[in-house]
């Protein structure tokens, strides 16, 4: 028999589609470029990468792999199973949490201060608004170049040594060392040059994101905190730093991803070294290897471990994927709005109006 | 809070559970059908596709327009030589085979290799002329044919009786060729007699200008240093058209600019070089190997190295080393007397300038009659083998030897066609074997280039032997015979990286402020040595 739809119904489910469409069509078609982006270089890598992780998968020759029972995952959290891998990984991760912990406060607090400074808008203050950002367009490996002349020894005719004649072997000696868990720790005096080309090549991005928070922070509140009598020290941490949070906290969190995934400006300034005798052969076996290094050193730049272990590469990223994720969580949480002020009073009147 | 932290563990439980089923499902998936690629001695991929004659054997003139795709690691100078080698080949058979070649600078060229196997199969070479310490390595990763057999079905005439076993050995794995050597060579210490003879610094009552053991040399380096911190070391600088003149390092010489003389504070007796070579030759020369017969790592348990080790740190001191960044400027200027480099570089360029004919032109540039007069200060630049590293426990066979690396022609698995094959075979035999209408050996005019022959009788060739006889730097090399190569390892990047990390991490201490004790340098050696051994453990856990 055949189905008949009568004019009124068949107007009403055509309205529907259309409505349907209208709501979520609209928004599939401008999210698909997106979304296939996201699968396509997202998705499927951490997926791929989770199976890598749990396979000894073997670089130019996929599909002959086979589940190797957690075995990479086994080095890295069993020390019994190959120490080597084990010290060289729990040392990378120690030398990246301590970097992050002095760099990350330093990175924010010194471009907030230059920002506020600059944003008092003394003469010349557009002069030193481009000098201070200048830094951050310089490339990585020239900025390498720069800081390695500076700290390069005297028979090398390093800046530092020749006019100021600091005699220390920066990418040499070890400056001092401490037991942490058993385990001896020794800090490079590398860490200095690595340290003044992180704060100098990245302040400008941070400066740039606070100076035009500063911008955004009504005048009116100045006034007020003036009528009040507030000290500038009290406007800058009652006003300044209120309206600027937003800014802050992004600040905050691409800084903490940034020092976490640190590689570049150890590479390019000390090679990761100077070497560690016990692990030297591992990857990330130095003295300013980092967990970033740990995987390259894996998955880049000794040819023999990418043959082989990439698998191992795999395991260690994932694990590193999982650490910033808790620690960015954490510092979500930590930062997330909270509903005081005038937001109870703004949700109570909303509650209001809906009775 | 509790909510979140359930809703996060979920999320994660669900990951786990898709990431474990994609996992079983991708294992299953394999392709398990890759021997080719998978086991180094198989050549069931290649198809017989030779054209034969009436007589059935193959019949090299029957080939038609084979092309071949040939990566070659080497850089300037020789790449030039060898293009023009590949050039007269071509010419040569042309219509039947065409030799193409893509230079990879030798930085770049293992990452390349693996990087195109991985990603880009189709641009994989079919030929790989490249270094022979690498020949095993990358063939047991499934990158090169096995070759014995293929020569024998081809009948191309290699024979490998003629080659040099100590060099040949490098391209062996399991009694199978993975590779035709070519040629080999060490590091050559590039010598100014010149300023050694001046300051009464040589041997043999100043007679002989090459240290020829360890004392000899650390003697001169210590000469020269405290001669140079009195000020009283004579220097001279022998660039084309400089002023030649003598000149003490404490009046300075006001012919020249400040950067083109030698001063205290910028002299060195030599520069840091390639450690790689001279710890290679002081493990070899003294009977050590870097692996054992188990395939342990070995090298730290070898007398001689250690003894190396021990006289180093016993005798160091950081001004007898500058760092070598521009010793091919310094060199000449008589800023430092002795640096390391490779014997290409010798043959090309370096003899021309240091040697030039305005040193022994009297009355010219502060050349004085007794400079041009002097065989010595007429001809300043010399080059020679490192002096002998070799301990009084080193076997006889092996102490006057030293360590060289050289290059060989492989065959890649890319290729599938008996045909290339063929024609890879026949231009390894024409380069290594083949002779022009007048019998010289094609490789004695590579080996011009600063090489020394991997094949005996090109060696012994009067065509060869002429050219020896001209060339600084192939007389330098000597005998083939005494080039001690690698072992034959599919790991020879990872122990070559432990051993020079070992020494290196010794070096760095050294210079510290702490120094270094033997005591101590000793223990990084062995560290770094199991260190070595772990990373060959982790290596055989990920291929099996």
């Amino acid at each position: 028999m055949a189905k008949t739809i009568v004019l009124e119904e068949y107007a009403k489910q055509r309205s529907k589609r259309i409505g349907l469409f209208k709501k979520y069509g609209i928004t599939a078609v401008f999210l698909l470029p997106y979304l296939a982006a996201f699968i396509t270089f997202f998705v499927i890598p951490l997926f791929y990468g989770i199976y890598i992780s749990l396979t000894n998968f073997q670089y130019g020759k996929p599909g002959i792999e086979t589940f190797n029972s957690f075995m990479w995952f086994k080095m890295i959290f069993d020390k019994s199973y190959m120490p080597g891998i084990y010290n060289s990984f729990w040392l990378a991760f120690v030398h990246t949490i301590m970097f992050a912990v002095i760099m990350v406060p330093i990175a924010i607090l010194l471009p907030l201060g230059l920002a506020i400074l600059v944003n008092q808008k003394p003469p010349g203050f557009k002069l030193f608004r481009a000098l201070i950002y200048m830094p951050s367009i310089v490339p990585l490996t020239a900025s390498g170049t720069i800081f390695t002349l500076l700290f390069m020894s005297k028979s090398q005719h390093g800046v530092l040594a020749e006019f100021f004649g600091i005699e220390t072997m920066w990418f040499i000696d070890t400056w001092f060392s401490f037991n942490l868990f058993g385990q001896t720790v020794e800090i490079a005096y590398a860490w200095i040059p690595i340290f003044f080309m992180c704060l100098w090549g990245g302040w400008g991005g941070n400066f740039i994101i606070l100076s035009a928070g500063l911008q955004n922070v009504p005048k009116h509140l100045y006034e007020a905190a003036d009528i009040d009598g507030c000290s500038t020290w009290r406007k800058i941490l009652n006003v300044t730093i209120p309206g600027i949070k937003p800014q802050l906290v992004l600040c905050l969190f691409t800084t903490i991803l940034g020092y976490l995934g640190l590689y570049g400006q150890n590479y390019v300034l000390s090679g990761g070294g100077p070497s560690i005798a016990a692990i030297a052969s591992m990857p990330a076996g130095g003295k300013t290897s980092t967990l970033m290094y740990f995987i390259q050193d894996l998955v880049a730049n000794n040819l023999q471990f990418k043959s082989s272990l990439y698998g191992l590469g795999a395991a260690a990223s994932l694990v590193f994927a999982l650490f910033a994720g808790i620690i960015s969580g954490i510092q979500m949480y930590l930062t997330r709005e909270k509903k005081t002020g005038t937001k109870i009073s703004e949700a109570y009147n909303k509650w209001h109006e809906i009775r | 809070m509790r909510k979140n932290v359930l809703k996060f563990l979920s999320l994660l439980t669900i990951l786990a559970l898709m990431s474990t089923t994609l996992a079983i499902v991708m294992v299953g998936c394999g392709d398990k059908n890759n021997d080719n690629k998978n086991d180094p001695t198989n050549t069931n991929a290649i198809v017989d596709d030779l054209p034969r004659g009436e007589d059935g054997k193959f019949d090299a003139t029957l080939l038609e327009n084979v092309q071949l795709n040939l990566w070659s690691v080497i850089g300037l100078p020789d790449q030039e030589i060898l293009l023009d080698l590949v050039k007269e080949f071509n010419k040569q058979y042309a219509g039947m085979i065409e030799i193409k070649v893509t230079s990879v600078g030798h930085y770049d060229y293992y990452n390349a290799l693996d990087s195109t196997y991985a990603n880009d199969y189709s641009n994989f070479p079919d030929v790989c002329l490249m270094h022979n310490e690498k020949n095993i390595e990358y063939a047991l990763k499934g990158y090169f044919y096995p070759l014995d057999e293929l020569i024998d079905k081809t009948g191309i005439g290699i024979d490998f009786a003629n080659a040099y076993d100590n060099i040949e050995k490098t391209t062996i794995h399991d009694g199978k060729h993975y590779g035709i050597p070519i040629d080999a060579h060490g590091y050559l210490t590039q010598i100014r007699q010149d300023i050694i003879k001046k300051n009464g610094l040589g041997f043999d009552g100043n007679t002989r200008f090459v240290p020829q053991n360890y004392e000899e040399y650390q003697t001169l380096l210590e000469g020269l240093r405290a001669l140079a911190d009195s000020g009283e070391l004579w220097v001279r600088n022998i660039n084309l058209d400089q002023d030649h003149s003598w000149y003490q390092l404490k009046n300075g010489n006001p012919n020249l600019d400040a950067a083109a003389q030698a001063t205290v504070d910028n002299f060195y007796p030599v520069f840091f070089h390639s450690q790689e070579s001279d710890n290679l030759t002081a493990l070899y020369v003294n009977g050590g190997s870097l692996l054992d017969a188990n395939g342990k790592v070995a090298f730290q348990n070898n007398e001689g190295l250690k003894q190396y080790i021990t006289d180093h740190v016993n005798r160091f001191n950081s001004k007898l080393y500058g760092d070598a960044g521009n010793k091919e400027a310094a060199f000449p200027t008589g800023q430092v007397v002795m640096f390391s480099e490779g014997p290409w570089q010798v043959a090309n360029t370096y003899d021309i300038w240091w040697n030039n004919k305005q040193l022994s032109t009297a009355g010219k540039l502060g050349v004085t009659e007794e400079d041009a007069a002097d065989p010595i200060y007429a001809n300043p630049y010399t080059v020679a083998r490192p002096y002998y590293m070799a301990d009084d426990s080193a076997p006889a066979e092996t102490a006057s030897k030293w360590y060289g690396n050289g290059h060989v022609i492989t065959v890649t698995k890319k290729v599938t066609s008996m045909q290339k094959v063929a024609a890879a075979l026949i231009f390894a035999e024409w380069l290594t074997q083949g002779q022009d209408e007048n019998g010289n050996y094609n490789l004695t005019e590579w080996c011009k280039a600063g090489h020394l022959p991997a094949w005996q009788n090109v060696y012994e060739s009067d065509s060869y032997q002429a050219a020896a006889a001209k060339s600084i730097t192939l007389t330098a090399m000597g005998d083939p015979a005494d080039i001690i190569a690698l072992e034959s390892t599919r790991y020879a990047t990872t122990l070559i990286a432990g051993l020079t990390t070992a020494v290196g991490d010794i070096q760095s201490q050294l210079l510290s402020v702490d120094g270094c004790t033997v005591e101590l340098a000793l223990e990084k050696l062995l560290a770094t040595a199991n260190s070595t051994q772990e990373a060959l453990n982790l290596l055989n856990l990920g291929i099996k």
